[in-house]
């Protein structure tokens, strides 16, 4: 009976610890980027659902009408595949929507921008990129949400994105012609090689003492410092790019005890934030820094209000049968209409930052056509109909170069093969994971079996249900 | 700045020659411009950057044998980490550089100095936190008209939850620290800990209890009493809007006596319908499980949970249940006592008792706070580690601190083994 050299290496640090190195396991991820134009992806989740007849079109088509909620996206309706009659398969409460949003089933252990992002870093620095606005601070600002709302790497293990617009810029584009001078840059980089250099000798003195049965417990890190080197001595590193303007509000972050407490995470400063990393995610694309973005908008408890709003977050308006600030509880009527006309208001503002994304990357040139041509934009929420999985707001923009079929909507309801078993049983509503597989196709991600596609009697052919 | 390249608290171990010079070579000018500030932060981003801080080190000295050895520096965190949780203080790491560490009179010299610690009360009270799932009383959601209580005021909801966490804190630390320090009072102990707003929405007496918790006398006819009844536990494991015999008695029965109870066939629908006037809790769980399969997995949990239905899903003590008496009869089926005689009770008091003086539980403990203090399942050689320490929890009815200590004076808490070696 063979017995594992086992606990011979333990992580050291607690799971805030493990989770920063996580993150920048994913965040140096470095490679030589081709020169042709690329097929990109954003990942743009907005949390806690909408009322459905309020967003979805009621004709399908070519022609059709936005709605109140929908309206901010009409100039880019010519842009957009509107898309209603779509579960969120297999959950039937919002809880993890962010995180299944990303995944077809539990049986896909990492989430597809991750995937991607393996895959990627052969052609991106950076394979993915997670970056969130106020995505990680729950009710009261202090702990850290519950429920798995991230990218995840397994079942367990998850990435948090990275909150902070300047630290997310600083990783990115750090390296680059930032407009610092050459002895500048070439003493930046220098001293990253140093830093570098001690931990590699550490590994090397380390790896020495370890059988081959432990070293694979610090394969991530060995990887991510061989990505930090290879990234390093890229001459991509030193790519010219079009850095100027960024933060021109002079947007800052002093520093804090408890970050729960710092400027990105102020209520206030959501509009500032969500701004600047929308165009850290722009600029990312458009540098060649990487192929996949994910940006998360709060998270499926979002507890923080958006000035002006109401005071109590978009989960709360969600919940708008309850009275204000609970969740559950029966609201008065005047309660009642309070918590919609603020939850719609939300749900205005969310989409009005989409339709500003879409803008942003439309007015940036690629090496053939422009950004947003070359960029399928994943939207999604978590919730639809009645608080529930079902009806829920995907739908895809850009893409155009890739074959997407923009400028309609289609309404999946009933016109797909009935689930058959639990949660969803009996509905007639297409399951997420086809829109996970169609992306995945795209963006030429190789799928083994029902990896990111639904294993059940809907086992339809993506690619043949009008979207590309 | 060669003091701070020096120490040891980086490493948890000093650092070597080499990486000593490593460190200061961040300190060339052709790096850091001359600029001193720029040195030390290269040095700090080079030691964050390191194995030697992300990982503990139990790599050990090779004994010739097929087996290694943890260092003294390597014992010392094994030790911290385990009792309280973090790295090494000095005490520890003086212990370390004098070699003492090296046997195991100054191991459990220094486990009982650590145990003895705030920080080893704070850690044995994080044992019992997981063990017990209570971190679902943080995410459990409770409907404002099935307990009006919670939601009292604005901050209701947000200090009862606290205040239990601190019920619980207390509560076993006392046990395990302060009391008996024996397994059977965690279970059988006839008081709990509460400030007075736990108290009062318990519906204890209030008289002398202030705003900080403290401990609280239950007397012998009250049905509270021990770790099944502590509000966490009744809070978390309890539905929205009513309590769950299903859930509690799964949690008794899988964590606490370590037996398996497989999750429910994929097409069976686990919403339980509202509740009907008339009906009790318990009356509509035995009326959806009667048939099919159901009674298969849920006579072993659900006639356990039964025992808690004294209690509503937000813990408060009940005699009745939608308008019916509450019956808290129930039965650990499949397990019987010293003489085979069945294992049913009445209430939670008796099947506290029944759980405190069952063998299983105590080897179910055990076998977790291995779980905790190595954080793995013991297999292959660390079963017999595990069956030593059970044997010497229900044979001897080892105090539990004593438990903790034996623990760390095994062969296995610093040594480690090749997988090239063969077990015979």
């Amino acid at each position: 009976m063979k017995i594992d050299r086992r606990n011979m290496l333990r992580g050291a640090g607690s799971a805030a610890l493990a989770a920063s190195l996580t993150q920048m396991f994913q965040m140096h991820r470095s490679r030589a980027q081709s020169a042709a134009a690329t097929t990109k992806v954003v990942f743009f989740y907005t949390p806690c659902g909408l009322q459905v007849d309020l967003w979805h079109p009621s004709e399908t088509g070519k022609t059709f009408n936005l709605k109140q909620l929908s309206a901010p996206l009409e100039p880019h309706k010519a842009d957009s595949i509107f898309m209603d009659g779509v579960a969120m398969y297999p959950l039937t409460d919002h809880q993890g929507g962010s995180q299944q949003m990303l995944v077809g089933d539990d049986k896909d252990v990492k989430t597809m921008d991750l995937e991607l992002g393996d895959m990627l870093k052969a052609t991106s620095p950076f394979g993915s990129l997670q970056l969130g606005i106020q995505c990680r601070i729950s009710k009261g600002g202090t702990p850290t949400v519950p429920h798995p709302h991230f990218s995840r790497v397994s079942l367990a293990e998850e990435v948090f994105p990275e909150e902070n617009p300047l630290v997310a810029y600083d990783r990115v584009f750090s390296g680059l012609d930032t407009g610092m001078g050459a002895a500048a840059a070439a003493l930046q980089l220098a001293q990253k090689k140093s830093v570098l250099d001690a931990a590699n000798a550490d590994l090397v003195s380390l790896s020495a003492s370890l059988p081959t049965s432990e070293k694979r417990k610090i394969d991530s890190y060995t990887t991510a410092l061989r990505d930090m080197e290879h990234r390093l001595s890229d001459p991509q590193t030193m790519m010219a790019c079009n850095l100027a303007g960024f933060n021109p509000t002079g947007f800052t972050v002093p520093q804090v005890a408890d970050s729960n407490q710092a400027a990105y995470n102020q209520a206030d400063k959501r509009p500032v934030v969500g701004d600047l990393q929308m165009e850290i995610a722009r600029l990312s694309l458009a540098c060649g820094r990487t192929r996949a973005v994910t940006l998360l908008w709060e998270h499926t408890n979002a507890h923080h209000p958006i000035v002006g709003v109401d005071k109590f977050g978009v989960h709360d308006a969600s919940h708008y049968t309850a009275p204000p600030g609970q969740l559950t509880g029966n609201a008065t009527p005047e309660q009642i209409d309070a918590k919609l006309t603020a939850w719609n208001a939300y749900r205005v503002w969310y989409a009005q930052r989409l339709a500003q994304f879409v803008q942003m990357l439309k007015d940036t040139p690629d090496t053939v056509g422009s950004l947003f041509d070359n960029t399928i934009i994943f939207h999604c929420s978590e919730l639809g109909l009645g608080h529930r999985t079902e009806r829920v707001p995907f739908m895809f923009l850009g893409g155009g170069a890739l074959g997407f079929k923009l400028g309609q909507a289609i309404n999946f309801t009933g016109q797909v093969p009935a689930y058959t078993k639990d949660p969803h049983n009996g509905l007639q509503q297409l399951a997420h994971s086809s829109l996970l597989t169609i992306i995945a196709n795209k963006m030429g991600l190789p799928l083994k079996g029902t990896r990111y596609g639904y294993s059940g009697p809907q086992a339809l052919d993506p690619m043949s249900l009008g979207i590309v | 700045m060669r003091r701070v390249v020096h120490r040891q608290r980086a490493f948890r171990r000093p650092l070597t020659d080499a990486e000593k010079a490593r460190y200061l070579a961040q300190f060339d000018p052709a790096l850091t411009g001359g600029q001193f500030k720029t040195g030390v932060e290269l040095t700090i981003r080079s030691l964050l950057m390191s194995p030697s801080f992300l990982f503990r080190s139990e790599l050990g000295k090779d004994d010739g044998k097929g087996t290694f050895t943890l260092t003294p520096y390597e014992t010392a965190s094994a030790l911290s980490y385990l009792f309280w949780g973090t790295m090494p203080d000095a005490a520890l790491f003086a212990s370390a550089a004098s070699g003492a560490l090296a046997n195991k009179s100054e191991i459990e010299a220094q486990a009982r100095r650590l145990l003895a610690d705030p920080r080893g009360r704070g850690e044995v009270a994080r044992f019992f936190y997981e063990w017990l799932e209570s971190p679902r009383a943080y995410v459990a959601t409770k409907d404002q008209v099935a307990f009006p209580k919670l939601f009292a005021t604005a901050t209701s909801l947000d200090a009862i939850r606290s205040a239990m966490r601190e019920e619980q804190d207390d509560f076993v630390t006392h046990v395990v620290f302060d009391s008996t320090k024996h397994f059977d009072e965690l279970f059988n102990a006839t008081y709990t800990f509460a400030n007075a707003d736990l108290a009062a929405y318990y519906g204890l007496p209030t008289a002398g209890v202030g705003a900080t918790t403290q401990k609280v006398e239950l007397g012998a006819d009250s049905t509270r009493g021990g770790l099944l009844t502590l509000g966490m536990f009744l809070f978390g494991h309890a539905r929205t809007t009513a309590s769950s015999p299903t859930q509690r008695g799964h949690m008794i029965r899988a964590s606490l006596l370590c037996d398996d109870i497989p999750p429910p066939p994929a097409n069976v629908d686990t919403a339980t319908a509202p509740a009907t006037p008339g009906n009790t809790t318990r009356q509509q769980i035995l009326a959806v499980t009667a048939n099919g399969v159901c009674p298969t997995c849920h006579q072993l949990q659900d006639p356990i949970g039964f025992g808690l239905e004294g209690f509503d899903g937000a813990a408060v003590a009940r005699t009745m249940d939608n308008g019916e008496a509450v019956d808290a009869s129930g039965a650990i089926n499949g397990l019987t006592g010293p003489q085979g005689e069945a294992l049913t009770f009445n209430g939670a008091r008796q099947l506290s008792q029944l759980v405190a003086a069952n063998p299983r539980a105590r080897g179910c403990f055990t076998t977790n706070y291995y779980r905790f203090a190595r954080g793995f399942d013991a297999k292959g050689v660390d079963t017999c580690a595990v069956n030593k320490l059970k044997n010497d929890l229900v044979g001897s009815d080892l105090a539990l601190p004593e438990l903790f200590v034996k623990l760390a004076l095994q062969d296995s808490f610093t040594k480690r083994r090749s997988a090239e070696v063969v077990e015979p």
